[in-house]
C-alpha cells in the first residue's frame, strides 16, 4: 500500500517536475512563444467560426425536430401550386394536431426588400402549430377578427418601435396584391424569428378580386402531428393522399426543410474542409518550425541535461510537451476569439444567427481542442526525436 | 544597399526553416485566392450575363423573372414597340419567356436545390451572350425536350443527355448541351416556351419580355415608355442592373472571403515574423560587421524587409499556382434572389491573383518589419559580440 | 582616375591622424555609472602602427571603438581623418568609416552567404564604383593577402587564417587610411597568426596603412611601432621590452 502511494507521489513529482521544465522553456524566448500562440490563435478563431456556422446549421434542425412539426409544399417547389383545400385535407388526417397554411409573401415595406419575414397564415391554427409561441389571448382575439390585422414578433416590433395598432404597408413582389396590416398584437417566442404573420384570406380575397395569379395557393402547409414518433408516418400517408391529384405534395420535417436551405448553399461544406485542412496543415508547419529553431538553440542544453541522465524518453516528453502547450494554448485563444466573434454575430444581427455561441457549444469544439493538440504533437515530432537522439558528445559540439 | 543575393543566398541557407514558412504562407495564400476565386467566377457569371442594351420587362412590382408574370397581348404589343433592334431579317429582338422554379435532387448526396427552367423560342437564343450547341442538338418544339450546360448535367439529377427531366409529371427528353459564355444562362434548363406552359398547365402565360434596344437613346426612351404606361402595369430593369441586384450573393460570399482572408494573414504574419526573428537573432555578428563595414541602418532595414518580402512572395507565388488547376472547375451555390441554383466556374483573373501576390507581400512587410527593426536597434558594439 | 594614392594621403604634413584629447566614456547600467575610460590623451601620425594592450575589462576595445567610429566618448574629442567623430551623427559616422576605416575582427565576421570574392566586395558596393571597378578592387585586395585562388570559395570552406586574411582583403579593398584591428589573432593557430601579423606588417609598411589594433599576444604587439598599455581606463605607457 505504502510503496505504492510512495510510487504514485513519485510519479506525479516527475510529472510536476516536467510541466515546470516545459514551462520555464515556453517563457523563455517569450517572443517566439508569443508568435507561435497568435499564429495557432488566429487560425483556430478562422476554424472555430467555419465550424461554428455549421454547427448553427445543425442546431436549426436540432431546434426544428423538438417541435413535432411537418412542412407541406408542392412537389414542383416554391412555385408549385399548394390548393387551400389541401389544408383541410391534412387537417382531417390521423395524427395531425393542428396545420395552417403558410404562404411566404415577401413584400416590401416602404423601401426595403426583405426587411423581414411575411408570411400569411390561418390565426385560429397558427398558434396551435406553433404552440411554443405565445401571445396574449384578448389580443389574439383581437387578430381573428381584424381581416387586415396582423401580429408581430416581440423582438422585430420593439426593433422598429412598433405599437398596437401600427399600419404596416406592404408591396407585394410576387403578389401582385398589396397589404394594408394592422398590428393587433406581439407573440413571444424562444428564438428570433423575426416575421409578421397576417390573415391569409385577406391576401387571397385581395387576390381574386383582382383575378391575379396565386389565388387559392397556401404556398406552403404547416402542421403538427400528436406525438413525435408518428412523424415520418404521418408525412407518408400525406403525400400517399395526394399523390394522384392535381397538385401532388412533398411532406417533410421542419428540420429537412430547414437543411433543405443549408443544402442551396452548394459546396460550401466541401469548401470549409479544404479551408480546414489547408490551415491544420500550415500551423504544424509553423508549429515545427517554431519547435526546431528553439531546439537548435538549445542543442547543448539538451546534450547537458543527457549528460546527466535524463532519458531519452525524457527528452522527447519535454519538447513535445512545449509543443503542444504552445498550439493548445494558441487553441484555446483562437476557440475564445471565434466563439465571441460568433456570439458578436449573434447580437449583432440575430436573423441569421439565432444561435448564441452557448447554444451551440458541442463535440466539435472539443475537436477543435484536440485538433490544435495535434498541431502540437505533428509539429514537434521532428524536432522532439531529433533532440531525443543526440549524442551527448555531438551535442556538446556543436556551438551555434 | 546590401546585394539581395545576401538574403537569397541566406534564404537558401536554412532552406529547411524557408520552406516550412514557404509552404504554410502558401497554403495561406492559396486558401485565401480560392475564396477569391469563387467570388470571381460569381460575378462574372452574372457580369458577363448583363447586356447593356438588353431590358427584361416585368410585371409592376416585382423584381424577378420567377416571380413576374405577362399576358400574351401585351407582350405583342411591346414587340411592336419603337427603338428595339432587329436581327438580320428586320425581326425585332425581342423574346417573349416563361420561367418556372422547380425543387430538383443534386447528384451524389448534395441535397435538393432549385432549378430554373426558361420556356422560349428562337429569338431568345440570339439574345444570350454567344449561345451555341456544344454536344446534340437543339430541343425541337411540340416534343417536350430540354437542353441545358454541361456543368448543369453533371450537377443535377436527371440532366445529363438522354436523361428525362419531369416537369408537373411530364417527362421531357434531355437532347444537347448549350454554352453561352459562362453567362447565368448556363445555370438554367431551356426549353420550348409552349411546351413548358404546356407542361404547367398555364398554356397562355408569358413571365417576361426580353428585349435588345437599338442604342442608347432607344433605351431611355423605351424604359419610359414601358414604367410610365398606366395600361400595362409593367416595370423594365435594364440587364446589368438586373444582374447586379442578383450579386448578393457574391457579396455576401465575398465578406465571408475577406474574413477568412485576415484572420489567416494575421496567422500567417505571425509565423512570418517567427521566421524572421529567429533569421534576425542568428546573425547577431553579421549585422554588426555589416554595420561597421558602413552600411547605414536604413539599409539594414530593408535588407531584412527585403528578405522576409521574399519569403512571403515564394509563398504566395505557390500558393497562386497551386489555385491554377482549379481554374474553371465549376461549382455551384444558391442565388439568395431566386432561391435557385447559379452554376459558375472558379476563376483565378489577374486582379485575384495580383490580391493574392499583395498579400502575400503585406505578410512579408508586417511580419518582416519588427524583426527588422530589432536587427537595425541592436547597438553596433553589443551585436558584434554576440555568440 | 582622379582617386588619391596612398602615398599622397600618408605623405606626412606634421598632422597626426589620430588625435584624442581629454576622452571619458562612461557605461550605464541601471543607476550604477562606470567609468571605462578616464582622461585618454593620444596622438597616432599617418603611417604608425600601434598596439593596444591590457587585461579583460581595462578599456582597450572601448578605446578602439572610439577611434574607429563605433562609439561615441562621454566627454572629450575623438579627431580621426580630419573628422570630429564626437560630434558626428549616427549616420556620418556610418558614411565615414565606409571612406576611412578597415575592420579586422578576431571572429573574422565574414558573412557566411557570400564567397570570398563577394566578401570583399561588400564595402565597395557602399562607393560609386562600376562593376568592372569594383572587380579590379577585389582582385587586387585578394592578390595582397595571396588568396586569388580561392575567391569563389564560401568562408566555411576556409581555413581560419585564410578566412582572416579575406577579412583583410575586405579591410583594404575600399583602400582605406586607417585599419582597425581587434584581437586578430587571438583565434588562430601560432602559424596563421605569424602570417597574419606578417600580412599586416607589409600593409603598414609597404602601403602606408595606418593601423590600430587591440591585442592580448606579446608577440603581435611586437611587431607594433609603439605599444600602450591601458590599465583601469588609464593609458600606462611602456616601451618595447
Amino acid at each position: 500500500m505504502t510503496s505504492l502511494a510512495n510510487e504514485k507521489t513519485k510519479a506525479t513529482k516527475l510529472i510536476m517536475h516536467i510541466l515546470f521544465y516545459i514551462w520555464r522553456n515556453l517563457t523563455r524566448n517569450k517572443l517566439r512563444s508569443m508568435l507561435t500562440i497568435l499564429s495557432v490563435g488566429f487560425s483556430l478563431a478562422l476554424m472555430t467560426v467555419l465550424h461554428g456556422y455549421q454547427a448553427m446549421q445543425a442546431s436549426w434542425g436540432k431546434e426544428a425536430e423538438k417541435y413535432q412539426r411537418l412542412v407541406v409544399m408542392s412537389t414542383q417547389g416554391f412555385s408549385g401550386q399548394v390548393p387551400i383545400a389541401h389544408v383541410d385535407r391534412v387537417r382531417g388526417m390521423d395524427g395531425v394536431e393542428a396545420a395552417t397554411p403558410y404562404a411566404w409573401f415577401g413584400g416590401k415595406y416602404k423601401d426595403e426588400e426583405m426587411a423581414f419575414a411575411q408570411f400569411g397564415c390561418d390565426p385560429a391554427a397558427v398558434f396551435n402549430v406553433w404552440d411554443e409561441f405565445k401571445i396574449d389571448s384578448q389580443q389574439l382575439e383581437e387578430w381573428k377578427r381584424t381581416r387586415n390585422g396582423c401580429v408581430v414578433d416581440r423582438r422585430l416590433a420593439e426593433k422598429r418601435g412598433w405599437k398596437v395598432g401600427e399600419r404596416i404597408p406592404l408591396q407585394g413582389t410576387f403578389y401582385s396584391f398589396n397589404l394594408d396590416l394592422v398590428m393587433c398584437g406581439t407573440f413571444d417566442s424562444p428564438k428570433t424569428n423575426d416575421s409578421v404573420w397576417f390573415n391569409w384570406l385577406y391576401l387571397d380575397e385581395g387576390l381574386q378580386a383582382m383575378k391575379a395569379r396565386g389565388a387559392g395557393n397556401a404556398g406552403t402547409i404547416f402542421a403538427r402531428t400528436q406525438k413525435a414518433d408518428e412523424l415520418a408516418k404521418v408525412a407518408k400517408a400525406i403525400d400517399d393522399r395526394f399523390a394522384s391529384s392535381e397538385n401532388p405534395t412533398r411532406t417533410q420535417t421542419e428540420a429537412a426543410f430547414a437543411q433543405m436551405f443549408v443544402d442551396m448553399l452548394g459546396n460550401v461544406r466541401v469548401f470549409i474542409l479544404i479551408i480546414g485542412v489547408a490551415v491544420v496543415f500550415s500551423l504544424s508547419l509553423v508549429t515545427a518550425s517554431a519547435m526546431a529553431m528553439s531546439t537548435r538553440e538549445r542543442t547543448t542544453e539538451v546534450a547537458v541535461l543527457k549528460a546527466i541522465g535524463f532519458s531519452r524518453r525524457r527528452v522527447l516528453v519535454t519538447i513535445l510537451g512545449e509543443a503542444c502547450a504552445i498550439t493548445l494554448i494558441g487553441g484555446l485563444m483562437g476557440i475564445t476569439i471565434g466563439g465571441s466573434f460568433l456570439e458578436l454575430l449573434h447580437v449583432v444581427s440575430s436573423q441569421f444567427f439565432p444561435f448564441s455561441f452557448r447554444e451551440m457549444l458541442g463535440t466539435w469544439i472539443v475537436n477543435l481542442i484536440f485538433v490544435s493538440a495535434a498541431i502540437g504533437l505533428v509539429g514537434g515530432i521532428v524536432p522532439a526525436t531529433r533532440a531525443a537522439q543526440l549524442t551527448v558528445i555531438d551535442g556538446l559540439r556543436r556551438v551555434v | 544597399m546590401i546585394p539581395a543575393k545576401y538574403n537569397v543566398r541566406n534564404l537558401r541557407v536554412r532552406w529547411v526553416t524557408t520552406l516550412m514558412t514557404v509552404v504554410s504562407t502558401g497554403l495561406v495564400v492559396w486558401a485565401t485566392v480560392l475564396t477569391f476565386g469563387l467570388v470571381e467566377g460569381l460575378e462574372h457569371a452574372l457580369r458577363i450575363s448583363g447586356e447593356p442594351l438588353d431590358l427584361i420587362v416585368l410585371r409592376k412590382g416585382t423584381t424577378e423573372e420567377t416571380s413576374s408574370s405577362i399576358e400574351q397581348n401585351v407582350a405583342k404589343e411591346i414587340s411592336n414597340l419603337e427603338g428595339i433592334a432587329t436581327d438580320a431579317t428586320g425581326q425585332p429582338l425581342c423574346s417573349s419567356e416563361f420561367v418556372t422554379i422547380l425543387t430538383k435532387p443534386r447528384r451524389g448526396d448534395g441535397g435538393t436545390t432549385n432549378l430554373i427552367v426558361r420556356g422560349l423560342q428562337e429569338m431568345g437564343r440570339a439574345m444570350r451572350p454567344s449561345f451555341k450547341i456544344v454536344r446534340g442538338r437543339d430541343v425541337k418544339p411540340g416534343v417536350n425536350e430540354v437542353i441545358t450546360s454541361e456543368r448543369m448535367a453533371e450537377r443535377f439529377q436527371n440532366l445529363a443527355l438522354g436523361e428525362k427531366l419531369e416537369i408537373n409529371k411530364v417527362l421531357f427528353e434531355v437532347v444537347g448541351y448549350f454554352e453561352a459564355a459562362g453567362s447565368s444562362a448556363e445555370s438554367e434548363v431551356w426549353t420550348d416556351l409552349r411546351d413548358l406552359t404546356g407542361a404547367r398547365r398555364t398554356p397562355e402565360a408569358l413571365s417576361c419580355v426580353n428585349l435588345r434596344c437599338r442604342d442608347e437613346a432607344a433605351k431611355s426612351t423605351l424604359l419610359k415608355r414601358l414604367r410610365e404606361d398606366e395600361q400595362f402595369k409593367l416595370d423594365a430593369i435594364d440587364e446589368p442592373a438586373y444582374f447586379e441586384r442578383q450579386m448578393n450573393a457574391a457579396v455576401a460570399i465575398k465578406y465571408a472571403g475577406i474574413a477568412i482572408a485576415l484572420f489567416l494573414t494575421m496567422g500567417a504574419m505571425f509565423a512570418a515574423a517567427n521566421t524572421m526573428y529567429a533569421a534576425v537573432a542568428s546573425r547577431g555578428r553579421e549585422i554588426g560587421a555589416l554595420r561597421a563595414i558602413g552600411f547605414s541602418r536604413r539599409s539594414i532595414l530593408f535588407s531584412f524587409l527585403l528578405e522576409s518580402v521574399m519569403l512571403c512572395l515564394l509563398g504566395g507565388a505557390l500558393g497562386c499556382l497551386g489555385t491554377l488547376p482549379l481554374n474553371g472547375f465549376s461549382t455551384g451555390t444558391a442565388n439568395w434572389a431566386t432561391f435557385s441554383e447559379i452554376t459558375f466556374a472558379f476563376r483565378f483573373g489577374p486582379t485575384v491573383l495580383m490580391q493574392g501576390v499583395l498579400m502575400a507581400v503585406a505578410m512579408g512587410l508586417v511580419g518582416g518589419l519588427f524583426p527588422a527593426l530589432r536587427a537595425v536597434r541592436m547597438p553596433i558594439i553589443q551585436a558584434l559580440r554576440e555568440t | 582616375m582622379g582617386r588619391k594614392t596612398l602615398a599622397d594621403i600618408n605623405s606626412g604634413n606634421g598632422e597626426p591622424l589620430i588625435s584624442i584629447r581629454d576622452v571619458c566614456k562612461e557605461f550605464r547600467r541601471d543607476a550604477i555609472t562606470i567609468p571605462v575610460l578616464q582622461g585618454i590623451n593620444l596622438e597616432v601620425a599617418p603611417g604608425g602602427y600601434l598596439a593596444l594592450m591590457g587585461p579583460s575589462g581595462s578599456g582597450k576595445s572601448t578605446l578602439l571603438n572610439l577611434v574607429a567610429g563605433l562609439d561615441r566618448p562621454t566627454s572629450g574629442t575623438v579627431t580621426v581623418c580630419g573628422q570630429s567623430l564626437e560630434r558626428s551623427s549616427e549616420s556620418q559616422l556610418a558614411k565615414w568609416r565606409s571612406q576611412h576605416v578597415g575592420f579586422i575582427f578576431q571572429l573574422y565576421n565574414l558573412i557566411p552567404v557570400l564567397t570570398a570574392f563577394e566578401n570583399v566586395e561588400l564595402p565597395l558596393t557602399l562607393t560609386s564604383l562600376s562593376r568592372r571597378e569594383r572587380r579590379e578592387h577585389v582582385e587586387a585586395a585578394l592578390q595582397v593577402v595571396g588568396l586569388n585562388d580561392r575567391s569563389h570559395h564560401y568562408p566555411r570552406q576556409l581555413s581560419g587564417g585564410q578566412e582572416q586574411r579575406v577579412s583583410i582583403a575586405r579591410a583594404i579593398a575600399t583602400d582605406p587610411t586607417l585599419i582597425v584591428a581587434d584581437e586578430p589573432t587571438g583565434d588562430l593557430d601560432a602559424k596563421s597568426a605569424a602570417e597574419i601579423l606578417d600580412l599586416m606588417e607589409r600593409l603598414n609598411r609597404d602601403f602606408h596603412k595606418t593601423i590600430i589594433m587591440v591585442t592580448h599576444d606579446p608577440d603581435a604587439a611586437a611587431r607594433a611601432h609603439q605599444t600602450l598599455h591601458l590599465q583601469k581606463g588609464v593609458l600606462v605607457e611602456k616601451t618595447h621590452e
